[in-house]
């Protein structure tokens, strides 16, 4: 290295002049290496700077798997970024991740964008995250285009199900209850499975799933479309004998949905349906199979009948189609009359009924009209092993007039004695008259009449009784005679008719000649209608 | 002190340590011996010394911020400087690996770096301060100069043995570059140092 130095132009002509023009004077070549280095170093911060992408910052509320330098965060298993530190949030409350994303994270870290550790679950019929096993968690991440650009992130405590628009449609389930179901579960359309529930809220007392439908069968939901619940099996015992459906093993375990439209007369089944749409969830295939109707009116009944049997949720039908059901019962005692009745509340569905209704129906005129008609509700028995009763509307023409009520907060329609009622009161009645007869009978049985009539009925039969024997004693040997005429009388008939008799002989052969005769006349008569000449020519 | 072979107006040979007087400007004049080009003292000494020293320190930096080592364990992968796999052996007890690099691989090239400042200044300032002390540093930084490299020794080691695939596998960082430059300029620093410039101003001075 220093042999190069000595062919450079050189004013080394005194050692001490050269000593000092090495400190001084000349600039030697060799300050390339550190130019160099500083060129290297300056590039290396310039990339640093201009490939570094944002560093943003995530809350969690624990630091479960996460490591500084080593935990990534990846999108579709691929890196986009990696936790530089992670502190304790300023109360203790959770962690704060911080983590350099890559440059063109920018374009992503929107306000919806949303993170989450990915850590290995088994959860139903999922098991996720299996490949974190090994390498460790990371942060999952789902970017979201739109928005306002965040640096701030809040993450979620776990993994949703990341599903674009583009690969299936999401829809609103709205349920009672959760039941068996859960983040995951699967979504079925005959049989096959074509989504998962992505999420559940509760909302206004009911749970709102966020469901997810890939493609092509998000097709098939439209507005016609019914879910309903297969988690587990659905046993039913009926005429036809035992049944039980179940979609799927896995479903039996972890719960599931399953979808169709089923046909019918409603036309919803052409009509798409939007993300905001919100379908019902039934609790079983068949009560998703009744017709879903948005509107309800309560009525008021008031019962004489006892109302053992009747349960809020007791249908109610008209002609045999229910309309309704029960959804309250009560039992009210009037002061001032010291009577009972029980109103009970039902809740109808008008559009059952009036299928063609327009915006400007009348509801209460139209009430009015069927109670002229003479429609009247009763109390029915449906089931007469367990006593449940129901309500049923039927139209009574002879019906004594009522009209519907509809003064009150709920219109009151009128009613008749159930069908149990009316047997009991019948058979009450009959009961009645019969003990009045009874009474009859017997007073009548006491009276003198009946005494003297029974007194003379004795004395003519004693004069019968007389009557019958003299005419033992005056008539029978009168009769005995004449039998005995007609019997030698008979004898002798039989001997004229014996075999053996001449009569009879004789009477046999005027018989035969009898028919010979009558033979020629035949043979004669025959041949004059083959003939008629012969009468006048007489035979050839 | 004893006169040096500059004051007395002489050059030694640095190869075969023939001494002739000096006759030539520098860098012209050739031992008569062996060949060898003649210096009182090594051209531009202290300002490559500085230059190269200056190098050094620039990609120290990076050698120290940037991975030495991309340990790939069951498909993750992950970067680790030097101070980071320090830290790493320490924490686990290892810690007399961790010693022997940290001694290694930071401390000793620190030391070398701020040895050869202080051995420059100290040239420049014309200092007759701690001479001897000053000749053994020079001595220590010039035999210890190539021991740094064990650190990428132990590198290159792993890089051959650990390539089980997915398992574990280990590639050389960017760092390594940038350390190996690190401890190859310091030595060509320490090299490029004329020690005997320690001893020039003494003369004056008595």
């Amino acid at each position: 290295m220093t042999d190069k130095q000595s062919n450079l132009p050189d004013d080394y002509n005194a050692p001490e002049a050269s000593k000092k023009a090495a400190g001084k004077r000349k600039f030697s070549s060799i300050w390339i290496v550190p130019i160099i280095a500083l060129l290297i170093g300056l590039f290396l911060v310039f990339r640093l700077v201009t490939e570094a992408g944002p560093t943003i910052t995530i809350s969690f509320k624990e630091g479960t798997g996460l490591e500084v330098g080593k935990t990534k965060v990846k999108y579709r298993n691929i890196e986009v970024g990696e936790v530089s530190s992670i502190d304790l949030k300023k109360d203790l409350s959770g962690v704060i991740v911080s983590v350099e994303m890559e440059p063109a994270a920018k374009s992503y870290l929107r306000e919806k964008t949303r993170f989450w550790v990915v850590k290995p679950s088994v959860s139903g019929g999922n098991v996720t995250g299996l490949s974190t096993l090994l390498s460790g968690s990371y942060i999952g991440i789902e970017p979201a285009i739109e928005g306002q650009p965040k640096k701030n992130f809040t993450g979620l405590e776990r993994q949703p199900i990341i599903k674009s628009a583009d690969d299936g449609g999401r829809y609103k389930l709205r349920a009672d209850s959760l039941g068996s179901l859960d983040f995951g579960s699967p979504v079925y359309y005959k049989g096959i499975q074509v989504g998962q529930i992505v999420d559940y809220v509760l909302k206004d007392g009911d749970i709102i799933f966020d469901v997810f439908i890939e493609k092509p069968y998000d097709g098939k939901v439209n507005a016609g479309t019914r879910f309903w619940n297969v988690s587990g099996f659905d046993v039913t015992l009926s005429a036809d004998g035992l049944k039980i459906n179940t979609e799927s093993l896995v479903s039996i375990i972890s719960g599931g949905l399953s979808f169709d439209t089923p046909r019918s007369f409603d036309v919803d089944n052409q009509i798409a349906v939007n993300a905001d749409t919100e379908f019902r969830l039934y609790a079983t295939k068949d009560a998703s199979r009744q017709r879903q109707f948005k509107e309800t009116r309560k009525l008021l009944l008031y019962f004489d009948d006892p109302v053992r049997g009747l349960v809020p949720g007791a249908t109610v039908e008209l002609r045999g189609f229910k309309i309704g059901e029960v959804t309250d019962i009560r039992l009210e005692l009037n002061r001032e009359t010291g009577e009972f009745r029980i109103p009970v509340l039902i809740e109808v569905e008008p559009e059952r009924a009036f299928v063609t209704q327009g915006k400007d129906f009348d509801f209460e005129a139209a009430v009015q009209k069927l109670v002229d008609k003479g429609l009247r509700a009763r109390l029915k028995t449906g089931n007469l092993l367990t006593g449940r009763l129901f309500v049923d509307f039927e139209f009574y023409p002879d019906a004594p007039a009522a009209t519907a009520d509809f003064s009150e907060k709920y219109p009151v329609l009128p009613t008749m004695r159930g069908t149990l009622g009316v047997i009991t009161e019948d058979a009450r009645i009959l009961v009645d008259e019969l003990r009045q007869v009874g009474q009859k009978i017997n007073s009548l049985l006491d009276s003198e009449e009946f005494r003297i009539s029974m007194a003379n009925l004795s004395e003519t039969l004693q004069n019968v009784k007389q009557i019958s024997a003299q005419l033992d004693q005056d008539a029978a040997p009168k009769i005995t005679a004449i039998l005995t005429d007609a019997e030698a009388t008979l004898a002798d008939a039989q001997e004229l008719f014996a075999s053996n008799s001449t009569t009879r002989t004789e009477i046999n052969r005027i018989l035969v000649e009898l028919a010979e005769a009558a033979q020629s006349i035949r043979l004669l008569a025959d041949y004059l209608e083959q003939n008629p000449e012969a009468l006048i020519k007489g035979k050839d | 002190m004893a006169l040096t072979a500059k004051e007395a107006g002489l050059v030694g040979c640095t190869v075969c340590g023939l001494l002739a007087p000096v006759a030539k400007s520098e860098g012209e004049q050739h031992c008569e011996r062996c060949g060898e080009k003649l210096h009182t003292r090594h051209p531009d000494s202290i300002q490559r010394t500085w230059a190269l020293l200056i190098a050094a320190i620039i990609f120290y930096i990076p050698a120290n911020l940037m991975p030495i080592t991309l340990t790939t364990a069951l498909g993750n992968t992950q970067g680790d400087t030097i101070m980071e796999g320090v830290i790493y052996f320490m924490y686990h007890g290892e810690w007399p690996i961790g010693l022997v690099i940290f001694i290694a691989s930071i401390f000793v090239p620190i030391c070398k770096i701020a040895a050869m400042i202080y051995l420059l200044i100290s040239v420049q300032r014309q200092s007759d301060q701690q001479r001897l002390n000053r000749a053994k540093i020079y001595r220590i930084v010039e035999l210890v100069g190539r021991w740094s490299m064990i650190d990428i020794f132990v590198v290159t080691i792993m890089v051959a043995l650990v390539q089980l695939g997915f398992l574990a596998s280990v590639q050389a960082g960017s760092g390594a570059i940038f350390f190996c430059a690190v401890v190859i300029i310091t030595m060509f620093a320490a090299e490029s140092f004329d020690p005997r410039l320690i001893w020039d101003k003494q003369s004056n001075d008595d």
